[in-house]
């Protein structure tokens, strides 16, 4: 029954209705409370307003919807002045329910008695729809908020997440020419608040509407426009994409702190060149202490590349190296200290790039097809091979990769003299003239003697060793093979084989890592200590003299028993946004005379491991060339749902199953060793993200 | 449904004197009634409570009951909303006032009624001028009734109306209702069973009424004796009949308590002390 036209009809015509929105302007003057606020808001745009508790902003919402009277305001919405109290001329203000303006609350305060429909009927009956009408519309809305079939339910009967979509609807059916949403998430629960916010976005489009919030998720689903206002005073305003991406004001910044790693799966690109190699790490944390996961991986890098780069460079016989690449079947991770410059040139002689006739060019000049020059044919060049001289005005058969004779300078291909082919004959004939040169390689054209075969900080790989030997280049300089003080920490642990005693585990932080830092390139030292200072200090003490980086496990958290913590003051220690490796710590630490860098991770093996893949594995793959500093990502569906706290990067670990999706593997707990075995993704959720559907995309990290 | 399923041991919560006193306390309050129900001569109650007199006095009690009720429901829900809702100079003094004839004695409610309302007060002289007079009529008998059992509809209606809390009517407000619509669908219904349970107990108060009555309205059989001034009248010359018609008036409130417990109507007055709504 098509009974939508009547007071749907009615809406649309009238000026701003829902559809259409109306342009709002607001002013507000409280000296008590500090406020002195001016606001626009565009026809149909949606503006955040943000601020920090007490800021005003709720007193502004109040004041627009008539709730509040401060000592000056001024509301106009379209051309209506609701409010214009305190302005000098005579005072004007129109109560709630002649404004226009819909309030929806962070509490939905539904008719409790009423039905859900007749919750949303209220605004169309109060108007004088008729009861039918005001039903159809009522379930229209319903319907544009996913809460149809919640219809004839008593409203005291919703959960949060419900009441507060039936309570949009109703909003929206008393055709408000402005919205005003109140933290409409802040009381419903993450998941409810993920499909909200999705209801939200969609109807909210073309509405005119202010809403107040404090979760950067909002913003980026809802706003057009944002205004910042601090202690009672705007302090920011402008398009919200602007000022995510530049944010001026401290609250924003701080607010985008938390969220920023929302775009990074890890560390950025190679950053420049760092000077100050020992430097303290940038550690200026977010003010709640969580420092969001690129920042604290641009603080890794920033310390621990310029360490690794250290170091003299060591002389390497290729030959060698090719030896022990066959006799060990692995080819040991190096990366070149200086150039590799060639001894010979490449090629070591002119030689020819195809099969065919060597002549000398000048001979060919006059050739046409009508008259064609015939030379005689001279011996035969095979490769390998080295010729007499070509006399003037003879052709010599010349394979490919042979040495050109003395004498000639450019090649005919066979296909392109007469015969085209290498047919036992005495005369050759060439039909055309021939440039100097052509489909000749000329000795040095490749690298000259003394040229740069291989550029330094290379790794060498299959090709680039191929290169050296056919510059005849014998040895080279490798940067030194950084070598890594592992320190797993911990009264509970025993060196892997070892018996165990009571209440006493194997060091699987030691054994992951220290294969994860040889894969990655390192020669690793590991080594086991006590919760105990001394015993740390001690290890310490008698560290090789080469060691360029120490990695601690454990004693990161503010338990008791902090052992890096405590050895380690002057080091920074705080919590990264990320679940699991929350707890890091960051600094250097003096071995000997020589300070050299700390990098120090929780003790649970999986966090332990994922901070070394977050921020430790790129650094120590550009430095040794071992691997490549990027693990292969990719993007696939989730076969499971998940959560994740809002606030935090969640890296969890699943696999590909065999229909291609993700599959999670273990829980988000960071103790699960078997399960991280199990393996071969990291999955990235990243922060403002509370729930993630079967089915929604995930980007991964193949780490096998 | 109103009874927990668990029960709690006395010397865990309560110590055991306190019980003890507690049970002296019920006894007070119950063994007077079991003592008169003992006294019923129950054979004969219903001849007894069947004479004309005492039908009369039944008849009259229950309507006028009744019509208070009704007037007490008139009166005292917009009272409430205005106390609950509104605050003004001497709002406090106002509630006070209005909830006076809860503690005052039921005697001097009937001599201020007739001062009032009588043939020389300043409301009754000139009604009795226009042959309206209420001295000693019905309609003084509901009047009386209903100045004693209206602060038990306005605290009722009250409470419920502070504990709903203003939301729902700001709600209405900014859906563009007017207050007349917001009274009517949002606010009334809200509060509706604290009403009803204010008005069930603002009839059994009216429906025992005796001192405010019989100073107010008089005694004279049909028009004004109600039942408690009938029994009253009894108790010297007929005490079987006085006890047999004062045990129609024990069922009576029985009805009423068990009525307004299982309608929860007392929510309003339970939750403003402080007690969860659904006990």
């Amino acid at each position: 029954m098509p009974e939508d036209a009547p007071y749907a009809g009615r809406m649309a015509t009238q000026d701003g209705a829902a559809t259409g929105g109306a342009r709002l302007e607001v002013t507000l003057t409280d000296p008590p409370r500090g406020l002195d606020v001016s606001i626009e808001v565009r026809p149909g745009r949606t503006l955040a307003l943000l601020g920090p508790n007490g800021a005003g902003k709720s007193t502004v919402l109040r004041t627009v919807a008539g709730l509040h009277a401060p000592g000056r305001a001024r509301v106009v919405v379209g051309d209506t002045v609701l409010s214009d109290v305190g302005n000098g001329g005579r005072a004007s203000w129109s109560p709630p329910r002649k404004r226009a303006v819909g309030l929806l609350d962070q509490q939905p305060d539904l008719f409790g008695h009423l039905t859900v429909r007749g919750n949303v009927m209220f605004g169309p009956r109060a108007a004088g729809a008729s009861r039918r009408a005001a039903r159809t519309f009522a379930d229209h809305l319903l319907d544009a908020v996913g809460a149809r079939d919640l219809a004839r339910r008593r409203a005291r009967a919703l959960s949060g997440g419900q009441a507060q979509r039936v309570a949009l609807a109703r909003a929206l059916a008393a055709s408000p020419r402005v919205l005003l949403l109140d933290e409409p998430l802040a009381a419903v629960d993450a998941p409810s608040a993920r499909e909200l916010r999705e209801v939200l976005r969609r109807v909210l489009d073309g509405v005119t509407a202010v809403v107040v919030t404090h979760d950067v998720a909002d913003v980026r689903a809802l706003a057009d426009d944002v205004v910042v206002l601090e202690g009672g005073r705007v302090v920011e305003h402008g398009p919200a994409d602007e000022l995510l991406a530049a944010p001026r004001s401290a609250f924003l910044k701080d607010l985008l702190e938390h969220d920023d790693g929302a775009d990074d799966l890890g560390p950025a690109p190679h950053p420049a060149p760092r000077s100050a190699p020992h430097s303290a790490p940038r550690s200026a944390p977010s003010q709640d202490g969580r420092r969001p996961v690129a920042r604290h991986a641009e603080a890794v890098e920033a310390l621990v590349a310029p360490a690794l780069a250290g170091g003299a460079p060591q002389a390497v016989r290729v030959a060698e190296l090719l030896a022990r690449a066959a006799g060990e079947a692995a080819l040991p991770a190096r990366v070149l200290a200086r150039d590799a410059r060639a001894a010979v040139a490449l090629p070591g002689f002119d030689n020819s790039q195809m099969d065919g006739y060597a002549v000398r060019a000048a001979d060919l000049a006059g050739a046409t097809p009508d008259a064609p020059v015939a030379l005689p044919v001279a011996a035969p060049v095979p490769a390998g091979t080295s010729p007499p001289p070509l006399r003037a005005g003879t052709a010599a058969p010349v394979m490919t990769g042979a040495p050109l004779p003395d004498g000639a300078d450019a090649v005919v291909r066979v296909e392109d003299a007469d015969p085209p082919s290498f047919s036992p004959t005495d005369v050759v004939r060439f039909t055309a003239p021939v440039p100097s040169g052509t489909y000749v390689r000329r000795a040095g054209s490749d690298v000259a003697p003394g040229g740069v075969v291989v550029p330094a900080g290379t790794p060498l790989g299959p090709p680039q060793l191929g290169a050296l030997v056919a510059a005849g280049v014998p040895e080279v300089a490798v940067a030194p093979v950084p070598h890594v003080l592992l320190v797993s920490t911990g009264s509970e642990l025993v060196p892997a084989s070892e018996p165990l005693g009571a209440a006493q585990v194997h060091d699987a932080n030691g054994a992951t890592l220290a294969a994860a830092l040889a894969q990655a390139g390192a020669r690793v030292t590991p080594r086991v200590v006590p919760d105990a200072p001394d015993a740390l200090r001690a290890v310490l003490a008698d560290a090789p003299p080469d060691v360029a980086l120490v990695v601690t496990t454990g004693g990161v958290s503010a338990g008791a028993y902090e052992v890096v913590r405590q050895t380690f003051e002057e080091a920074w220690f705080g919590h990264v946004a990320v679940q699991p490796g929350g707890p890091q710590g960051l600094g250097t630490v003096s071995l000997g005379p020589r300070r050299v860098p700390l990098v120090a991770f929780p003790g649970n093996p999986v966090s332990a491991y994922v901070s070394f893949e977050l921020f430790l594995r790129p650094v120590l793959a550009r430095a040794t060339g071992a691997v490549p500093a990027r693990r292969p990502t990719g993007r696939a569906r989730l076969a499971e749902p998940l959560d994740s706290p809002p606030a935090l990067h969640q890296v969890r670990r699943g696999v590909l199953d065999d229909a291609g999706r993700v599959r999670l593997v273990g829980g988000p707990g960071s103790h699960l060793v078997s399960h991280l075995a199990a393996a071969g993704l990291l999955v990235h959720v990243p922060p403002g993200v509370a729930r993630l559907e079967r089915g929604d995309d995930v980007d991964y990290w193949e780490i096998r | 449904m109103r009874r927990s399923p668990v029960t709690t041991p006395v010397g865990d919560v309560v110590p055991g004197w306190v019980a003890a006193v507690a049970v002296a306390g019920a006894a007070a309050v119950v063994v007077p009634v079991l003592v008169l129900a003992l006294q019923a001569d129950w054979p004969d109650l219903p001849a007894l409570v069947t004479g004309a007199a005492a039908l009369d006095a039944l008849g009259l009690s229950l309507w006028t009951a009744v019509a208070s009720t009704l007037v007490c429901v008139v009166l005292g829900v917009p009272l409430a909303l205005v106390l609950a809702r509104t605050s003004f100079p001497g709002h406090a003094a106002v509630r006070a006032v209005v909830l006076l004839p809860l503690v005052l004695p039921p005697v001097v409610s009937g001599l201020a009624l007739l001062a009032t309302f009588g043939r020389r007060g300043p409301v009754g002289g000139p009604l009795d001028d226009l042959g309206l007079g209420v001295a000693f009529t019905t309609t003084a008998v509901v009047i009386a009734h209903t100045y004693v059992s209206l602060p038990f509809l306005v605290l009722s209606v009250e409470g419920a109306l502070r504990v709903a809390g203003a939301r729902g009517e700001l709600a209405a407000a900014t859906l563009g209702a007017s207050a007349n619509r917001t009274f009517w669908v949002v606010t009334l219904p809200a509060v509706a069973p604290a009403l009803a349970g204010g008005a069930l107990l603002a009839f059994a108060r009216s429906l025992g009424e005796f001192g405010a009555t019989l100073t107010f309205a008089g005694s004279l059989q049909g028009v004004t004796r109600t039942l408690p001034v009938e029994i009253y009248l009894l108790r010297e010359t007929d005490p079987d009949a006085a006890v047999a018609l004062s045990m129609l008036l024990v069922v009576a409130a029985l009805v009423v308590v068990t009525a307004v417990h299982s309608t929860g109507g007392t929510r309003g007055l339970r939750a403003a002390l402080g007690r969860p709504p659904r006990a």
